[in-house]
């Protein structure tokens, strides 16, 4: 697949996990304004919009548009989680590719820290736990299954079962991302863990210990994407969207949860993943071998092994092993969320994780570079992914 | 989605009191004309379940179409209320208030005797395996309002 359309800008607020004294409108513009610093474009350039979570946590489109001078001709927005990071960037290439703008900024604006934790009463989508199907991440509220990490530990403890899993295994994701974190002054997380912080860490819905949650932070993120023809002219190396694949949904899937566990699907099965075959690889031509970093969606540790095992790059109930020796760190064979992700960076809805393929795809990662990085991939356990390119075919 | 009349004949559940002395109203969805059979089901001690016309499968959560078949006529049955556990979790404090005078305490996902999966709380205990044998029960919250939630049946399930 010949690359169309390319990432040309990104900027944002330094995550942080206080309440800055900031509204979220300068919030959201210090972001889209470092974007276009970033991109060399001017504000008035920009004539596509699209939101990820919106009111009151962040912007919506409207006001988004309105309290920061865009003038657009396409505006959209996706409901507000977390998980739409891919498919927001996917919506701005396909209306890149169909004419309906020439440049669009995707923005993810949030201020969890003004509001009680997510799935609390405080927390702006509490009625959502109410949904007909069930809450977002399987809340269940009569039963006390609540917040997000309740559905994720529910299917880890199907997984560890099924699969005969080392539960102590799962550590090494949250301290190799740690240690990535250390060297990205964006992270929030900046003291070491040790094995003893894990293992002492206390057990928020077991097995989910907190050292496997991701931190929320208030920030705001803005990128910049346009056309391969147009990307080329601007002030820095474009990061072009080689292929992509959208999120999966259905009775089979749970977005926190493997496929096939049975754990809010309607049955258990003998999954057995696409890996190689999946969209995303047969569309960019290209293997699980091939990709040189992966990045996902880490709300919870369990996350980033169900990834691995979705999209081929372990085997299926494998992925704790095949974690082992520092296979998934910094110098290691699959170099995964290198700033450390949502785990340790900051819960960031994906677009730290973003910013960070744009850097090492550029090559101005710093100290977590990674050594002729070519192809990045981002991907998530519920099914939807992007792979990247730094050179246009 | 067409649906028989109800007949709520079937197995008769223990009803308890939820524990935690706190009301329901907050933490479940008004009954509508869809769901109106599942909420009568527990007034009257059962735990109805829908069943797809055309396959025969139960199905959790209540729906217009069978996951199985896409079947769109159903039926209702009563629960035998017997059932196994295939995953638990276990919370070590309470996130809503209805929950601070029972932590910690234990999630299950049951799979039921007649197909379905779904989660309840483990009711008169603190231990939970994969493969213990559990039994519905239905709490009555201090409202008036009734959920299903499980008790261990002493053994493997």
């Amino acid at each position: 697949m010949s690359s169309s359309v390319a990432i040309v800008g990104i900027g944002c607020v330094p995550f942080a996990r206080k309440t800055l004294d900031e509204s979220v409108a300068s919030l959201a513009n210090r972001a889209v304004a470092a974007a276009l610093a970033d991109s060399g474009l001017k504000r008035r350039q920009i004539d596509g919009l699209l939101v990820h979570i919106g009111s009151p946590r962040g912007l919506d489109y409207d006001e988004m548009a309105t309290l920061l001078s865009l003038r657009t001709r396409f505006s959209s927005q996706t409901w507000s989680h977390g998980r739409f990071c891919g498919t927001v960037l996917q919506h701005a290439a396909m209306a890149l590719d169909h004419g309906l703008a020439d440049y669009v900024v995707c923005v993810a604006t949030f201020v969890n820290t003004r509001f009680g934790n997510h799935g609390t009463v405080g927390f702006p989508g509490f009625a959502e736990n109410l949904r007909e199907g069930g809450g977002p991440h399987a809340e269940t509220l009569h039963a006390g299954l609540i917040l997000p990490a309740g559905g994720t530990a529910m299917a880890l403890q199907r997984y560890l079962h099924k699969y005969n899993v080392d539960r102590a295994r799962l550590a090494a994701v949250a301290l190799g991302q740690r240690r990535s974190a250390l060297l990205n002054p964006l992270a929030v997380m900046q003291q070491p863990m040790t094995i003893a912080d894990y293992e002492t860490s206390p057990e928020i819905v077991a097995p989910l210990r907190r050292l496997d949650c991701s931190v929320p932070v208030d920030t705001s993120v803005a990128v910049i994407l346009t056309r391969a023809d147009r990307a080329k002219d601007l002030a820095r190396p474009p990061v072009y969207l080689r292929s992509y694949q959208g999120i999966a949904a259905g009775p089979d899937e749970f977005v926190f949860g493997q496929r096939g566990l049975g754990i809010n699907q309607s049955e258990e099965t003998d999954y057995r993943p696409l890996g190689a075959g999946e969209h995303v690889f047969r569309s960019g031509g290209v293997t699980p071998m091939d990709i040189d970093t992966l990045h996902c969606y880490d709300g919870f540790s369990p996350h980033v092994l169900w990834t691995l095992e979705r999209f081929g790059f372990a085997p299926i109930g494998e992925a704790a092993d095949w974690i082992m020796g520092g296979r998934i760190e910094l110098d290691g064979e699959l170099p995964v969320n290198t700033s450390g992700g949502h785990l340790s960076e900051g819960h960031s809805n994906g677009w730290g994780q973003t910013m960070e393929i744009v850097h090492q795809l550029r090559g101005d990662a710093g100290p977590r570079q990674i050594a002729d990085c070519r192809l990045a991939m981002w991907a998530t356990t519920f099914g939807d992914a992007i792979i990247y390119d730094n050179q246009p075919d | 989605m067409t649906t028989s009349p109800t007949d709520l004949s079937g197995a008769v559940l223990p009803v308890r009191p939820y524990p935690g002395q706190a009301a329901l109203a907050r933490l479940v969805i008004p009954p509508s004309g869809s769901t109106r059979t599942y909420h009568d089901g527990l007034a009257a001690g059962r735990l109805m379940l829908q069943r797809c016309s055309a396959c025969g499968r139960c199905r959790v959560p209540m729906a217009p179409v069978c996951p199985y078949c896409d079947g769109e006529a159903a039926d209702w049955i009563a629960a035998s209320g017997r059932g196994q556990v295939v995953s638990f979790v276990r919370y070590a404090r309470a996130h809503l208030p209805e929950f601070e005078a029972i932590v910690p305490y234990t999630v299950l996902c049951v799979q039921l005797a007649e197909g379905p999966r779904m989660f309840g709380r483990l009711a008169g205990s603190d231990t939970a395996w994969i493969g213990q044998g559990v039994a519905v029960i239905i709490e009555q919250w201090v409202d008036g309002g009734r959920a299903p939630a499980f008790v261990s049946s002493g053994g493997a399930g």
